[in-house]
């Protein structure tokens, strides 16, 4: 999994504008163990594409985007301390 | 950590550009939009040729053709009662010229239920114009426009509450949206709406926007739960009409 995050954050990318959006929420998501950062910078992409104020209140992605990427830093640092425990 | 780094440094750089220069933005983005646009309906021609066949394919079209000969008598027909009920009453107050403009990005590829539109200000598109689509179905209305680019707000966009009535007896309601071309209703139970019924918004007279797809009902229920599509499906808008939004009544 941590071999293929690569691709599968650019593949997110290049799917924001070629595929529907839940494709790139699941390759995000996939991305996140190995790259923890991918949701938040894929939600900012994604506003950059598509929010504006008047469609929506605030930009959805970006705000999913960071608390997936939190969540994802989160489970790094609890893993990598159960490891260094063990 | 490297790579998320690197994602989120041109993710911002991306998010810069769009509010400096946003229409930088989009014509550095409008081979990428096109492109996708040619393979969605690549992969739309290619999964039916495979899952179809030719026979059906045939029947199908022979099917349309004859949908589409009467959908045009109908058509002419209307237009005749149209036509002889201004001239009978006396006021008819013909639309003002209105805007073609391409659409860019459409749902599902575009979140927030919006269509983005390769034309602007500089096509004189304004916020608030009313957005049509197809035979003059509505869709939405314009949100925000800059020189060579602007988004709709589809009207079945989450959470968009539009004011609407149902079948012949005009029963009012009030459309949720709820995404990819969907409506929610609630009516009082025995309200007389059936499957099939059109759902109309104001306009120019009664414009039809949807048809209840589905109605939720038990005996016990006060309510009914409607589920309306809309007439227009959103994931294929290639192209669309804009309008000044029209104004209200005279009392």
């Amino acid at each position: 999994m941590t071999r293929l995050a690569p691709a599968a954050l650019l593949a997110a990318a290049a799917s924001l504008i070629f595929l529907p959006w839940p494709v790139s929420a699941a390759l995000a998501l996939f991305a996140a163990p190995a790259i923890p950062l991918a949701p938040l910078a894929l939600g900012i992409m994604a506003d950059a594409l598509y929010f504006s104020p008047g469609v929506s209140l605030v930009p959805l992605a970006s705000l999913v985007g960071a608390v997936a990427s939190a969540l994802a830093l989160l489970l790094r640092a609890r893993l990598a301390s159960g490891i260094i425990a063990a | 950590m490297a790579w998320g780094l690197g994602a989120l440094g041109i993710a911002l750089a991306l998010l810069a550009l769009r509010l400096a220069a946003p229409d930088a933005f989009l014509s550095l983005l409008a081979p990428a939009f096109a492109a996708g646009e040619r393979a969605s309906a690549w992969i739309g021609t290619v999964g039916k040729a495979a899952g179809v066949g030719a026979r059906s394919l045939a029947a199908e079209n022979e099917k349309l053709a004859a949908e589409n000969a009467a959908l045009a008598l109908q058509n002419q027909a209307l237009k005749e009662e149209v036509s002889d009920l201004a001239a009978l009453i006396g006021t008819s107050t013909p639309r003002g010229r209105g805007i073609v403009a391409g659409v860019a990005a459409r749902p599902p590829t575009a979140p927030y239920g919006t269509l983005v539109l390769a034309g602007g200000t500089d096509a004189g598109i304004a916020p608030g114009m009313e957005v049509f689509g197809a035979g003059g179905a509505p869709l939405g209305r314009v949100k925000a426009a800059s020189a060579r680019s602007s988004r709709v707000l589809l009207f079945s966009a989450p959470g968009v509450t539009t004011d609407a009535w149902a079948g012949d007896a005009r029963i009012p309601l009030t459309l949720t949206g709820a995404g990819a071309g969907v409506f929610t209703a609630s009516v009082p139970q025995g309200a007389g709406i059936a499957l099939g019924d059109l759902v109309y918004v104001p306009g120019p007279g009664a414009v039809p926007l949807g048809r209840v797809a589905h109605v939720a009902s038990t005996p016990s229920d006060p309510v009914a739960a409607l589920s309306i599509a809309s007439l227009i499906n959103p994931f294929s808008i290639t192209w669309v009409a804009l309008y000044e939004a029209a104004e209200p009544a005279a009392p």
